[in-house]
């Protein structure tokens, strides 16, 4: 037994295994941490040293692995002392192919690490649940509150209408105000609606061909009169008429006003407000350019993500916001077969981009 | 979104034969856990094989929580193949809780089937007293969900494909290769769950297919007594014991189990010829 003693004072664990799981090796510091000696472990099949979930992960799992694979790393089971405790081990697996083949474990204890990680399972669960729990909440609260707004858009409907008499300009400028903010909420409330139903399961998606500057156009007539009255003037970059995106054409439009609001939401009095789209390669890239404040490079990865709001000088609380427009927007790009990407420069403007697959070419 | 069946369980056809044998892979791998018995088929008949949904290459976006919440959605899987791909007078091949799920879909279109040949199968892996003896304890089994979540959610790389650096490998070995037994950790779980904790017993009544069940000599998973049961509840089937110890014949002695299969299917007069033994 040269080979044993050669292994016999190492910290790790090592046994040989024969192909049809039997010991028919084992070392020094397996027997110490099994309390057994080596005549009570030979030709014992590894099965019987191990926990009884361990028994059934090594047969349905790790041996049609090993055999297909020819090595495993980094397997964690819990190995029963003689005594009955459980040692919990990461275990290396390779398979030796021979006249008469052989598999060859290395062990090491992990009785800390394994806690640590029960504890990080069951905070990963408690995790889980919470989040699952927020996604139904707020699904729940959008349509709660949804009901009670359509009921005050109505209710300012009628009155404008004079349902309860004649107004005079001051009440009508009012009721448009209180109407407004009500808008602003209702968007808002979709903003939430949309993005828990995304974290609930997969977006809903009719993928067309679209042609892309009717896209644009629409977009760009939606907010032609809000841009005016922001004191922003929109232009358009010469965009060929025949590029043509797979995508789902409402989808899109619900990015692009998210985009440009966006853009009208942070470039002050006077600034300019570009659309343009190009093809790259088998994509075509649409892209939306301020000349507004511009993010700072560290807010810049963070942009995308769920409830991150910008600080910038120019957001004040005029410019309500919960911080899912461009998560919701990154998330329908990704579900179209696209991706979404903004370059920035503080004080010079942000441009953010959209990159969707072109639709294929009609035969 | 309708996915192509073909598409969702990844199924492979191949083979010289008109008869259609259906290989059903078990739990913790994928259709290449019938990369050494499967081709023996290819020269007799025409070989199916294909990866449930959230195992190997199949479409995991296909899974839904409750068609497979029980082996039936499995099974229901194995129909639609079946009639996705206009195959009648099956024989088919299931390993460990496939050969329930191959139990089931018979039930489901007996007239489709001709033979099952189950390899080492139990109807039920939990003990209930005071005369089953599935060989675990409800304890136990939760004790593999823990160890598999701890290898799963830890390791993540135990089920990833993995990375082979053989360069003179061909390439579509390689590939190959590099997707073994890879599986969605969640969907593994939750089909570890279906599994592991279902009763089927009741399954095994009424069953119209023949059956060829086959049990190695010293299987933990399967212990003799499980398979005993699945042998005494189908009526007319046969029962093989292999030399093979372990849980999985047909990957480390395919000689035996091509050579088991090989006279069941003699006997019963559907195969003339020999399988190929393995090199």
């Amino acid at each position: 037994m040269t080979e044993r003693s050669q292994w016999s004072g190492r910290l790790a664990g090592c046994l040989i295994l024969s192909s049809d799981c039997r010991i028919v090796e084992v070392n020094e510091t397996v027997l110490r941490w099994l309390g057994v000696t080596e005549i009570e472990l030979l030709e014992r099949p590894l099965h019987e040293v191990l926990d009884s979930g361990g028994q059934f992960f090594l047969h349905s799992q790790i041996m049609p692995m090993l055999k297909l694979k020819g090595s495993l790393e980094e397997v964690y089971l819990r190995m029963r002392n003689k005594s009955g405790a459980i040692v919990p081990v990461l275990a290396n697996f390779a398979q030796h192919e021979a006249k008469e083949p052989r598999i060859e474990l290395t062990f090491l204890r992990i009785p800390q690490r394994g806690r640590l990680e029960d504890e990080l399972l069951q905070a990963k669960k408690l995790a889980e649940q919470a989040s699952d729990a927020k996604t139904k909440f707020l699904g729940m609260m959008s349509h709660e509150l949804r009901t009670p707004l359509q009921l005050i858009g109505l209710n300012n409907d009628f009155l404008l209408e004079g349902g309860c008499g004649p107004l005079n300009e001051e009440q009508k400028e009012n009721i448009h105000a209180s109407q407004s903010a009500t808008d602003s909420v209702a968007v808002l409330m979709d903003d939430i609606l949309d993005f828990a139903k995304m974290q609930g399961g997969p977006v809903n998606l009719t993928l067309e061909p679209v042609p892309v500057s009717r896209v644009l156009d629409r977009a760009e007539v939606s907010v032609r009169h809000r841009l005016h009255q922001a004191g922003l003037t929109c232009t358009r970059r010469p965009c060929a008429e025949h590029l043509t995106v797979l995508a789902d054409k409402n989808r899109l439009q619900q990015i692009l006003l998210n985009l440009l609001n966006n853009a009208m939401k942070f470039t002050p009095r006077n600034g300019v407000v570009t659309l343009a789209c190009e093809r790259v390669s088998h994509r075509v890239q649409i892209q939306v350019i301020d000349t507004g404040c511009g993010i700072p490079p560290e807010q810049l990865q963070r942009v995308f993500e769920p409830f991150v709001q910008l600080t910038t000088s120019i957001q004040s609380a005029d410019k309500p916001g919960i911080g899912l427009g461009l998560a919701i927007c990154r998330e329908l790009a990704n579900a179209m077969g696209g991706s979404m990407s903004v370059e920035s420069q503080v004080g010079a403007g942000s441009t953010f981009s959209i990159s969707l697959p072109c639709a294929p070419e009609r035969s | 979104m309708s996915v192509s069946v073909t598409v969702r369980n990844n199924v492979k056809t191949s083979g010289n034969g008109q008869q259609p044998v259906l290989f059903a892979h078990g739990f913790g791998c994928d259709q290449n856990m019938w990369r050494f018995v499967a081709p023996a088929f290819a020269p007799h008949f025409k070989v199916v094989l294909f990866d449930h949904v959230g195992c190997g290459r199949s479409d995991i976006s296909a899974y839904r929580a409750d068609r497979y919440q029980s082996l039936e959605g499995y099974a229901r899987d194995i129909v639609e193949i079946a009639e996705a791909h206009d195959l009648h007078d099956i024989i088919f091949v299931g390993h460990s809780v496939s050969s329930m799920i191959g139990i089931l879909a018979a039930k489901f279109a007996p007239e489709r089937f001709a033979q099952l040949i189950l390899l080492v199968p139990s109807a039920c892996y939990i003990d209930v007293p005071p005369d089953y003896r599935g060989g675990f304890t409800r304890a136990d089994l939760e004790g593999l969900l823990d160890l598999m979540e701890k290898n799963y959610v830890g390791w993540a790389s135990f089920l990833a494909p993995m990375v082979m650096k053989n360069d003179d490998q061909p390439a579509l070995q390689q590939e190959l290769a590099t997707s073994f037994c890879a599986a969605d950790p969640a969907i593994a779980r939750r089909f570890a769950a279906v599994t592991f904790l279902s009763d089927h017993r009741h399954d095994l009544d009424g069953v119209k297919v023949p059956a060829l069940i086959v049990q190695c000599s010293d299987d933990a998973i399967a212990p003799a007594g499980a398979i005993e049961f699945v042998h005494q509840k189908l009526s007319g089937s046969s029962l093989r014991t292999l030399q093979a110890s372990g849980h999985c014949p047909q990957m480390t002695n395919p000689k035996e189990t091509i050579a088991a299969i090989n006279e069941y299917l003699s006997a019963q007069g559907v195969l003339r010829g020999i399988l190929e033994q393995p090199q």
